[in-house]
This record gives structure tokens, C-alpha cells and sequence, in this order.
């Protein structure tokens, strides 16, 4: 067996994905370039910093049906399903909010220092209930001003259909930029291994594991991060209040059967915060999670796959 | 006895059929692909090699945890060994 690697950049992050293959190579590079191809079309379909995107005409169609394509439909009911089984602390319509707090650009454009007046308590209320998907006709209507952000869940997705594609073959993993799937051994029977970085030095990994089929996700607060009239601001916003959350977790690690799932359980259990999120974790029938706090604990839920010593 | 025309004409009889055969089908083809139309603009192409895999329990997603997590946050890094994949948010 061999292992088949390509590296690209999409979303905005590297993308490493891996493939074991028997000697013949061909098939796995096509699958691999495959797997290229579809983030690049996911990229340009729901990126909001893309003015032709499809999503961002969607958000320009103040509160009329729009036709989606069977990729934007498909997202959209998935966030909009992640919304309704968080009860909306998971809430896809946070744009308003987001682009209040200072995300009116790609993250590597926004300086660190914005000279804009300080933010009210509270902020843009996300609506997800008043979103309307008509799956006969393929049609969403957004409510007037109501705009969708789907670039964490939409990464989500697309390293999902990804593992899909890749799922012909005996082992495979997907890395984008964290979010990542890993399916199998590697190429000389060993386990794909995951290293959970501490959020407080990146370069560190707080545990190791072995992964042998099931996705990964972290959110934490500590990497897109900028200051506005010398208050802090981050990207997840709590649909809550409509502003950066304030929550004593830095980062939240959750694993789960898909990488969609994954990436929304960390975000909510990451807002919540220690008490609820790990609350909200131990609710959930297929994922588990480790949260690192401000305070320096580190914490799991009753599921999390329990550490003993280094080997 | 028959002629050298006509033992012509007998050999060349099943590939003038087999001529014709083909040019029926043909020509059907085309009148379905005239009358259907071609495919909507939407419509997704038909999965190729996707494989759904069935969703794995906790307990078969992860194996043997790697260094260790302590409760005053130092933590330990793993074997030394880097990982495969990390992940660290973003």
C-alpha cells in the first residue's frame, strides 16, 4: 500500500488530504484533484466575500424566493437543521451581526486596530426561524435584511462530500485547516492520529488520538480575533445577543460522525460555555468533547474518550 | 445451383440487415434526445464512486488516546511523535 497526498488552498486555509492506495496511483490522484475541485466549487458558491457568489445574491434578494442551486439548498437546510437542533445557538443567520462586529471582509484583511465606534451590548438578532426552505421548488426566501454566513458549516460540508469520494478507498484522511475526517489505517497499518493543539501555545498538542473512523473540529476564540475602540471582538457570534460571545472557553474540540456535526457542536458548546456546553455535549448521542478554559482547566464530556499517562 | 451473383448477394445480406438494425437505433436515439431535451441545468451528476459510510459509534471513531490531559491545564504533549493531523481551530 501507498498513501497518495495533495495539498491545496481553499476557504481561505490549507487543505491536506491523503489517500492509501494499492501501487497504481492514477485512480487516487483523479480522486484527489476530484476532491480540489469540489471546494473550489463550494468556495465560489457560498463564499460571502465573493460578490457573484450564489449565496451572496441570495443575501442581496430582500425577502423574495430565490431559485438555489441543489449545493446552496443543501447547505442552507443543514445549517438551518444545526439551528434547530441547538435551539438557535447554532443560528446560520448571523451576517448582520458579523459584519457589526468588524467581519465585513476576509479575516486576513480586517486590521488588527479598527477605528470604529463601540459596539451597543447588543447587537443584530439572527432569525433562523423566519427562514423558509420549499424543498419541492428548491426555492429560500431570507426575511428583509436577514442575511446567511455559512463559511463554518459550508468547510464542514464539503469535507463530508469529500470523505464520501474518497470512501472507495481503504484508508483516507481530510484536513481542512482543523476540520478534518479520517477513515482506515495509513499505509503501514497505523492509525491516523490527531493532535488537539493547546489553544494558549499552538504549537503544543494537549493529547493525541488515534482516530480509526469519524471527524474532528475545534472552535476557539483566540485565533480570529481583532479590537474595536480597544474592546476585544471575535468571529463566533452568540445568536443570543448578537455579538461576539462571552464565554470562559478558549477552545472547543468535539468529535463526532461528520465533520458538519463536529464544527457545530464545538461552536455551541464553545458559547454556552464550560457549565452548559459540557451540559450540552453529554446530550449529544454521537459526539463528545474537551474544552480548555480561560482559567487554564481543561474539561471533557462524560463520553470523551478518556487519557492515562503517555505510552 | 446459384450464381456467383446471387452467393454474392447471400453474403452480403446479414450486413446490409445489421446496417440497418444499427441506423434504427440511431435514429431513435436521436428523436429521444430531441424530444427529452437536454438535462436541466441543475440537475446534479449521478455520484460516480461516492461512498456513504455508515456513521461510526464513539467507541469505534477513536482509538487509544495518546499523552495526557491533566486537570491544572499543563497538559503533556503525546509520543513525540508529530501527528498525522492537527487540529487547532480557526
Amino acid at each position: 500500500m501507498k498513501e497518495v497526498t495533495h495539498r491545496f488552498r481553499a476557504m481561505n486555509t490549507d487543505v491536506v488530504a491523503v489517500v492509501v492506495t494499492p501501487d497504481r496511483r492514477t485512480g487516487a490522484m483523479g480522486a484527489l484533484r476530484h476532491v480540489e475541485m469540489l471546494f473550489s466549487k463550494v468556495e465560489a458558491t457560498l463564499s460571502r466575500f465573493r460578490v457573484e457568489s450564489e449565496l451572496s445574491r441570495l443575501n442581496r434578494w430582500g425577502g423574495k424566493p430565490f431559485a438555489a442551486s441543489p449545493l446552496l439548498f443543501a447547505v442552507a437546510t443543514a445549517a438551518l437543521e444545526a439551528a434547530r437542533v441547538t435551539e438557535g445557538v447554532f443560528d446560520p443567520t448571523v451576517l448582520s451581526a458579523l459584519v457589526a462586529a468588524g467581519y465585513d471582509r476576509s479575516f486576513e484583511e480586517i486590521p488588527p486596530e479598527r477605528a470604529d465606534p463601540p459596539l451597543p451590548s447588543t447587537g443584530p438578532r439572527p432569525r433562523w426561524q423566519d427562514v423558509h426552505l420549499d424543498a419541492l421548488t428548491r426555492t429560500i426566501v431570507l426575511p428583509k435584511g436577514v442575511g446567511l454566513d455559512l463559511g463554518g458549516i459550508g468547510k464542514g460540508w464539503t469535507v463530508d462530500r469529500a470523505a464520501e469520494r474518497l470512501g472507495t478507498f481503504p484508508g483516507f484522511g481530510i484536513d481542512a485547516g482543523g476540520d478534518l475526517c479520517c477513515w482506515g489505517t495509513r499505509a503501514d497499518g497505523r492509525p491516523w492520529t490527531v493532535g488537539i493543539a493547546d489553544p494558549r501555545q499552538p504549537d503544543r498538542d494537549l493529547a493525541v488520538l488515534a482516530v480509526h473512523a469519524g471527524a474532528v473540529a475545534t472552535s476557539t476564540v483566540v485565533r480570529r480575533r481583532w479590537n474595536r475602540a480597544g474592546e476585544a471582538q471575535h468571529h463566533l457570534i452568540d445568536p443570543r445577543t448578537g455579538r461576539p460571545g462571552k464565554t470562559d472557553v478558549l477552545s472547543a474540540t468535539v468529535l463526532a460522525g461528520s465533520v458538519a456535526r463536529a464544527e457545530t457542536r464545538a461552536k455551541v458548546a464553545l458559547l454556552l460555555g464550560s457549565r452548559e456546553g459540557l451540559r450540552f455535549l453529554d446530550e449529544q448521542a454521537d459526539a463528545a468533547g474537551l474544552l480548555v478554559l480561560d482559567d487554564g482547566q481543561v474539561v471533557s464530556s462524560a463520553c470523551f474518550p478518556k487519557v492515562s499517562g503517555a505510552p | 445451383m446459384a450464381t456467383a451473383r446471387q452467393s454474392t448477394r447471400r453474403r452480403k445480406a446479414p450486413v446490409r440487415w445489421a446496417i440497418v438494425a444499427l441506423s434504427c437505433v440511431a435514429t431513435i436515439g436521436a428523436y429521444r434526445a430531441i424530444v427529452t431535451g437536454p438535462p436541466p441545468a441543475h440537475a446534479a451528476p449521478p455520484p460516480t464512486q461516492a461512498v456513504v459510510q455508515p456513521a461510526p459509534t464513539l467507541n469505534e471513531m477513536i482509538g487509544q488516546i495518546q499523552g495526557q490531559v491533566s486537570g491544572d491545564g499543563t497538559g503533556t504533549t503525546g509520543t513525540g511523535a508529530s501527528p498525522t493531523f492537527r487540529t487547532r481551530g480557526s
